[in-house]
């Protein structure tokens, strides 16, 4: 018998949930504002479920809907950085000090550096994989990486990092 | 060690991020409480379900008994001229850049009570007639020798059609058309030529059933400028169905 909806996007949950939830705290910063993005992405797959062709894999077709999800809550969000977004240490964390350091390094970062560098410096995935979850070309993700590296660096050792 | 490992060994308390079981439970319960989403379905475009084709009949016949029951281009009714707005056949008629007119987005226009409502309009613009859904209270086409409220547009995507934005009354409207295409109008065969450009209009008055019908014709150049517009009488107490 065929899974209804809400069962086959509660599967895709328990397989890709904890993927994409670390995705997105890593591009976010915050917990509760991670938490709630990958909520919505699992709504809105399950909303758009009857649209899924089956051209993609479930996993691709995800990462489209989480790479939106993020540039929507970029949009509203805007500049305003509510106080509840400012990085908190994470109880789980070995050194509180050490994990606020690397999420300001992070947040430094400009969306798309932030996101290119998640992907393929934290998260360890091939150019070619980086290029299919942002919906660029390899190209895009290798100069960008380079750029973000590169800002990373100067903001690592106390440099002066451009704004914006 | 290369440069990208470096800094995957550096950010690696970073990376060891789960989602909490609370959380993990609250999108459980939220994705099987939500409602099931509806099937897709998918635009049948062709061949059309027969269901479909008793409707598309119904409105063929419908469009071609309307159009015969039409006057005669030239046919002049004068009886039901002063059911036109009280302040003059085309004193109503406002500026095409006044804000009033800016009601293209959909909105219903107020319904003046005292006034004609507009229920359709056909332009006639060369051999090409366009069935304009124009709902307006009051307010009457405006003679074409003050031409801003007819508009001939290219579309961009698509070079072999154009748009029409009509101002009527307080409506603001835009048919698409294509070319080359032939019609018939009133018996009369009409061919489509790109180029032509209305000169001036005058205006006809005529009767169809219970409805007013104020006919542009004088029809200056070859192939014919018109617009037909059929107004239903004034809302009364006791309108007519």
């Amino acid at each position: 018998m065929a899974k209804s909806s809400s069962e086959a996007v509660a599967e895709l949950f328990e397989q890709f949930g904890e993927e994409i939830f670390a995705h997105v705290r890593l591009v976010v910063g915050n917990n509760d504002t991670a938490q709630d993005l990958v909520q919505d992405v699992f709504l809105h797959a399950l909303r758009s479920w009857p649209r899924f062709e089956r051209r993609a894999s479930p996993r691709t077709w995800l990462w489209a809907i989480t790479r939106n999800v993020l540039t929507d809550h970029y949009r509203r969000r805007q500049d305003v950085v509510p106080l509840s977004e400012v990085p908190e240490p994470a109880a789980s964390a070995d050194d509180p000090i050490n994990r606020v350091f690397l999420e300001e390094a992070l947040a430094q970062l400009p969306l798309a550096q932030r996101r290119v560098f998640i992907l393929r410096a934290i998260e360890d995935r091939s150019s070619r994989e980086t290029a299919q979850r942002l919906g660029w070309t390899e190209v895009r993700v290798r100069v960008t990486l380079h750029r973000a590296i590169k800002r990373m660096e100067k903001w690592w050792n106390g440099g002066e990092v451009p704004s914006g | 060690m290369d440069k990208l490992e470096t800094w995957r060994q550096r950010f690696r308390p970073l990376a060891s991020e789960t989602l909490p079981d609370p959380v993990r439970d609250q999108i459980r319960a939220r994705l099987a409480a939500e409602p099931a989403p509806a099937p897709q379905r998918r635009r049948q475009l062709w061949p059309k379900p027969i269901a479909q084709w008793g409707s598309i009949a119904a409105a063929v016949i419908a469009s071609v008994v309307t159009v015969s029951q039409l006057a005669a281009p030239g046919t002049v009714l004068p009886d039901v001229a002063p059911k036109a707005p009280a302040n003059g056949l085309f004193a109503a008629a406002r500026p095409f850049s006044s804000p009033s007119h800016s009601t293209a987005a959909g909105r219903a226009p107020l319904r003046t009570p005292a006034s004609p409502v507009l229920i359709g309009n056909w332009l006639i613009l060369g051999p090409r007639v366009f069935w304009l859904t124009a709902r307006t209270p009051s307010g009457l086409p405006r003679p074409v020798k003050a031409l801003p409220w007819l508009k001939v547009l290219p579309i961009a995507h698509q070079p072999r059609r154009q748009a029409v934005a009509v101002q009527i009354g307080s409506s603001l409207r835009i048919a698409r058309f294509a070319y080359p295409r032939y019609f018939t109008f009133n018996r009369r065969r009409y061919r489509v030529t790109p180029s032509l450009r209305p000169t001036h209009l005058s205006l006809s008055i005529g009767r169809v059933g219970t409805y007013t019908v104020y006919r542009l014709h004088d029809l200056p150049l070859r192939d014919g400028v018109g617009l037909l517009s059929v107004w239903a009488p004034p809302i009364t107490a006791d309108p007519v169905r």
